[in-house]
């Protein structure tokens, strides 16, 4: 029986030793790549996802000759609509340096400071606002569909925090302009002015073009209020929300008959487009 | 070790490649995919905390000037960092493992160093940069733990290898099933070729496909065809020769019989004149039916062995010829003959086909035949001879064995006649010598036609279709 088997168990034998050797080969091949792996070690070039701006030196030339905008650089207003629409519908972030013809870290939040104050947001102590700067990043935003392309460097923001012991505020600075073209601001205690009376000038600072026939429009629901801007092919949005008392947002006449109204708020200034 | 062993171990051998070097190309695409992905992280969180740590030092310039713990700043990161001035002192840091890193150009061409390394069980992506904040300078080292993709890796690997053994087990009885289907055929050929040996001719292969092993399967099935075709030939050639050789001796034997018990009557008795003539009679009878047998054998040996050498002659010149040997035995059997005959050339050897006409008309007489119409026509490319005759006629089922050597429709009136029934076996072998065709028509109770188709010569046969 087992002589006439010989060959049937030699097989088996060693299709099984074949089977146990090819695994520990395979094991084997992995550990070494994974060694390799593993101990790598280089330099990388992290590439910007935004390239420089072309339009910088002309910049530059004008502010030499003396021609100083105000505007640190004006942006088309295809070109405002593109980069609120990538801003707007982004899905993550990508984190990278400044480029060529983006504000530094240093101005981005000196502009945000300015902003504070022209906002009157935070207490006022002799003209400054008591919010303190707590970070800053750059970054641009990931949509859901990248061609893989450079983007334009107006594309990115920077992401300004303030912090006080009345307020926290995270602004959005487009990189290029320098304009806070968002922000969340959370207020503790009593808000001083009226919510929406605000949304003018927050589309004024943003570089907008305002309409004197445009007035700000009320939501149904009293938490939101929107103007139309740049000729109509943008609108920017006032939302805000009471906090700590999980309710609706104060109610604007009560709030006029008492002159105060108290509670935590969210206040979020955004630029959309139509 | 036999061939289904070996075709087993090939696919076992060719499954197991083809399954682990798939796994490991896999494997190491996955991984490196992830650890791509983790670089690009940690090259991402580098950013952030580089941004946190700019912050900082935007806040508190003089922060690593003095020498002051700085251990609150850790909360702010979300990874360990280390800062290292640009001499190389470390001013800060709460990372696990200090890596050996090259500190990157003091330039901020965005290149940033990175290095892999692992302690204490885990796995780190190290990734380091020159940072600038005012006066403050040097280079951020930040430490990404990438342990849990490691493990994941790790743990894919072993699920691989489990998922190898456990497919491996379930695809012998799956493979032995393909070696089978291979191997079967191969085992039905040597069976086959055993049972052949055995001497089981007519044992065949019955394998369907078109591959080459049905094609060497219907290639020894034809083989098995041809040999067993041989071995029919070889089989009824013995087995005519026996008949052949007992024909032969029960020919001799009869005459011989009779002549020496008529020689030994001679001999022992004085006999009256009359009874020895008798017996002299009949003794000379049997001697010229065993010269007549001698000489027809001969010619049978003689037809088999020597080559012949055809001559287009005309029908007609040859059949004038041959009238003046045609009357002698007509005349001895008082049949009339009838001729006729259109001219045609046709390649003969004269002296086989006198034989073979003067056999035919031996025949007719010895079948109490009145008359003979011999007849020669022309048919496209053919010459055909036909010898009719008005005798007694061949029994139908006897038809097919009227060629064969010896054989005789009625043997005692052969034998009276000094036939030895090799007549129309000379016949035939002289037809086919002639590479001609001949077919027997009788049925049994009015005459015999004998039909003789010979190719007209090549140049007849040319003008024929010119």
């Amino acid at each position: 029986m087992i002589r006439r088997y010989k060959y049937t168990f030699i097989t088996l034998f060693l299709a099984l030793v074949f089977m146990v050797c090819s695994m520990a080969g395979m094991n084997f091949i992995i550990k070494i790549r994974e060694k390799q792996l593993l101990t790598e070690a280089g330099e990388a070039e992290i590439e910007s996802p935004v390239c420089a701006w072309n339009e910088w030196e002309n910049n530059i030339q004008n502010e030499l000759q003396g021609n100083y905008n105000n505007d640190r650089c004006l942006l088309s207003n295809i070109q405002i609509e593109n980069a609120i629409k990538s801003w707007n519908e982004r899905i993550g972030e990508t984190m990278h340096n400044p480029v060529e013809g983006q504000i530094s870290m240093e101005d981005a939040i000196k502009m945000g400071e300015e902003w504070l104050i022209k906002m009157n947001m935070g207490e006022k102590e002799s003209g400054n606002s008591d919010a303190n700067f707590t970070k800053a990043t750059l970054s641009v935003g990931i949509q859901s569909q990248s061609d893989e392309q450079l983007l334009e460097p107006y594309y990115s923001f920077w992401t300004v925090n303030f912090s006080s012991q009345t307020m926290n505020a995270v602004l959005y600075l487009n990189a290029v302009t320098g304009k806070v073209w968002g922000a969340e601001i959370s207020l503790y205690g009593s808000m001083h002015e009226e919510p929406y009376d605000n949304l003018k000038l927050f589309a004024e600072l943003a570089g907008l073009e305002v309409s004197e026939k445009e007035s700000v429009q009320l939501g149904d629901s009293k938490t939101e209020a929107t103007l139309v801007v740049n000729g109509g092919r943008l609108y920017v949005k006032q939302q805000c929300y009471s906090m700590g008392f999980n309710s609706e947002v104060l109610d604007i006449q009560e709030k006029n008959q008492t002159g105060k109204n108290y509670g935590n708020a969210i206040i979020r200034y955004q630029i959309m487009a139509l | 070790m036999k061939l289904f062993h070996k075709i087993f171990l090939c696919f076992v051998v060719l499954f197991g490649i083809a399954f682990q070097v798939t796994g490991c190309l896999l494997v190491n695409f996955v991984y490196k995919n992830a650890i791509d992905q983790e670089k690009k992280y940690a090259f991402q969180e580098f950013q952030h905390n580089k941004y946190i740590l700019q912050s900082i030092l935007y806040l508190q310039p003089e922060l690593f000037v003095e020498n002051q713990d700085n251990m609150n700043l850790i909360k702010n990161f979300t990874v360990p960092i280390a800062f290292y001035k640009t001499d190389g002192q470390c001013v800060f840091s709460n990372i696990s493992i200090q890596p050996q890193m090259t500190m990157p150009e003091k330039s901020e061409n965005h290149k940033i160093e990175f290095q892999m390394l692992s302690g204490k069980g885990e796995n780190y992506i190290y990734t380091s940069e020159y940072v600038r904040q005012g006066n403050t300078e040097g280079y951020l080292v930040t430490e990404t733990n990438i342990s849990a993709t490691v493990n994941r890796q790790k743990d894919v690997i072993r699920y691989l290898q489990k998922i190898y053994m456990v497919l491996f087990f379930i695809s012998f009885p799956l493979i032995i099933l393909m070696t089978d289907l291979i191997a079967s055929p191969i085992r039905k050929v040597g069976k086959a070729t055993r049972r052949i040996a055995e001497g089981r001719y007519s044992e065949r292969i019955c394998i369907k496909g078109k591959d080459e092993i049905s094609e060497l399967a219907s290639d020894f099935n034809q083989m098995a065809g041809q040999i067993e075709k041989k071995i029919s030939e070889l089989s009824n050639a013995t087995k005519a020769k026996e008949e052949f050789t007992a024909n032969f001796a029960h020919e001799l034997k009869t005459p011989l019989t009779s002549v020496i018990g008529y020689a030994d009557m001679l001999y022992q008795r004085e006999l009256p004149r009359n009874q020895v003539r008798d017996a002299a009679e009949y003794i000379l009878n049997e001697g010229m039916r065993l010269e007549a047998l001698s000489l027809k054998l001969m010619d049978l040996f003689i037809l088999d062995r020597q080559d012949f050498l055809l001559e287009g002659l005309s029908v007609k010149e040859l059949f004038e010829n041959l009238k003046q040997s045609m009357q002698p035995i007509c005349s001895k059997y008082g049949t009339r003959l009838h001729e006729d005959i259109e001219d045609g050339y046709i390649d003969v050897d004269y002296d086989l086909i006198k034989t073979m006409i003067l056999n035919l008309i031996d025949n007719s007489g010895k079948a109490e035949s009145k008359d003979i119409w011999f007849t020669g026509k022309k048919r496209k490319n053919s010459y055909f001879v036909c010898i009719k005759d008005n005798g007694r006629g061949i029994p139908s089922d006897e038809i097919d064995r009227i060629t064969e050597a010896f054989y005789m429709v009625d043997k005692s009136r052969s034998r009276k006649q000094h036939g030895a029934g090799l007549g129309l076996a000379l016949v035939s072998k002289i037809v086919e010598i002639h590479k001609a065709k001949m077919k027997i028509e009788s049925d049994g109770k009015s005459g015999t036609i004998v039909k003789i188709k010979f190719h007209l010569s090549e140049g007849e046969s040319n003008d024929q279709k010119i």
